[in-house]
């Protein structure tokens, strides 16, 4: 068996034993590099889990391609507060995985949350319950589109 | 003002969804045949009925403020449940309850709404919609104040056909840059409390 990246690992688990300090949050304080390292990890071990998870299950790549084909078009979605089934009746294209749209709005929510904030008025992203609140709807618009998808 | 046409629903809802002109409506039924959607008439558009409710229950309380009232306290007001499609929601002989519209919906810069209870529903002493306005760019499934007027409970199932939604064109709007809207009630998948 390969051996799956300890010292990535490693590297999540320091991130998120880190000590929280008593102040409020402030995500421009959080260094660029510590922020990114989670990810960044995630996607230097994704090519070696892929290969593992390939050898193990038959046509294992069928969801990653269907991850990469639907990203954007759901991105673009969730970005402007819709549920994102309203995309994929229009083009008739729909995800073939529930998986795809989980790890894609989980992916959006991570990365490209400040798109969403954008278009609600008076929402800071430096506000907690306004992130907390942000968060919870791009949940409830992907589980609307799994309802409307996969009933 | 003028009220919106089959025709020209269907042109908005063809439009990319983050456009401010798009009109976004999910889930649709569409026909197998013509492949257009089934529940557009030719002034309005059928909505269907969700799964989720806020039912009112007794509260220790006399009574609850409003506005004063801080929005916790409504929690005590109310019971959430969901239901699968398959079952009913029961509401009592004058009684009310909150439920959602099915259909998550996007209206463009230039488009108000107005809900109306189905007449079939109506003839059966339900209401649906109190406060039925839908301003331009809201966006989420439409809360919906289910009242039974009649003497006799009413079951209702999930996705029956419950309302209509009449959309009119506003003259003289000017088209905004961006879809960005208020954030209160902003994106709702089911009856929420009021903030």
């Amino acid at each position: 068996m390969v051996d799956l990246k300890v010292p990535l690992v490693q590297e999540i688990e320091d991130v998120a034993n880190r000590e929280i300090p008593d102040r409020p949050y402030d995500p421009e304080r959080i260094p660029d590099d510590l922020s990114k390292k989670p990810v960044n990890a995630f996607l230097e071990g994704l090519p070696e889990v892929s290969t593992i998870v390939c050898t193990i299950c038959d046509d294992a790549g069928a969801p990653e391609a269907d991850f990469v084909e639907q990203y954007r078009k759901i991105a673009r979605c969730l970005a402007h507060g819709l549920v994102p089934s309203a995309l994929f009746r229009r083009s008739g294209a729909a995800p073939s995985w529930v998986v795809t749209l989980i790890n894609i709005a989980y992916i959006f929510q991570c990365t490209e949350i400040s798109d969403l904030f954008e278009v609600v008025e008076k929402a800071d992203p430096k506000d907690v319950s306004d992130n907390a609140r942000l968060r919870q709807r791009i949940e409830e618009w992907t589980l609307k589109a799994i309802a409307d998808f996969f009933p | 003002m003028s009220v919106m046409t089959r025709e020209e629903i269907l042109r908005r809802l063809e439009s990319p969804p983050e456009d401010v002109c798009a009109l976004v409506l999910t889930p649709l039924a569409y026909d197998e045949g013509t492949g257009e959607p089934q529940d557009i008439d030719e002034d309005s558009i059928d909505l269907r009925l969700g799964t989720r409710f806020l039912l009112p229950r007794v509260h220790h309380a006399e009574c609850l403020r409003y506005p004063t009232d801080e929005r916790e306290n409504y929690f005590e007001a109310v019971e959430a449940a969901e239901i699968r499609s398959d079952e009913y929601i029961t509401i009592p002989a004058h009684g009310t309850v909150l439920g959602s519209t099915l259909e998550y919906l996007k209206l463009p810069y230039d488009l108000s709404g107005q809900v109306l209870t189905r007449s079939s529903l109506a003839r059966r002493f339900i209401t649906i919609a109190t406060a039925p306005w839908i301003h331009p760019l809201y966006r989420g499934c439409l809360t919906l104040e289910i009242a039974n007027a009649s003497n006799t409970a009413i079951k209702l199932r999930p996705k029956a056909p419950i309302g209509q939604l009449v959309l009119f064109k506003l003259d003289d709007v000017s088209r905004p840059k961006s879809d960005r809207i208020e954030s209160k009630y902003f994106g709702p998948t089911y009856a929420e409390l009021p903030m």
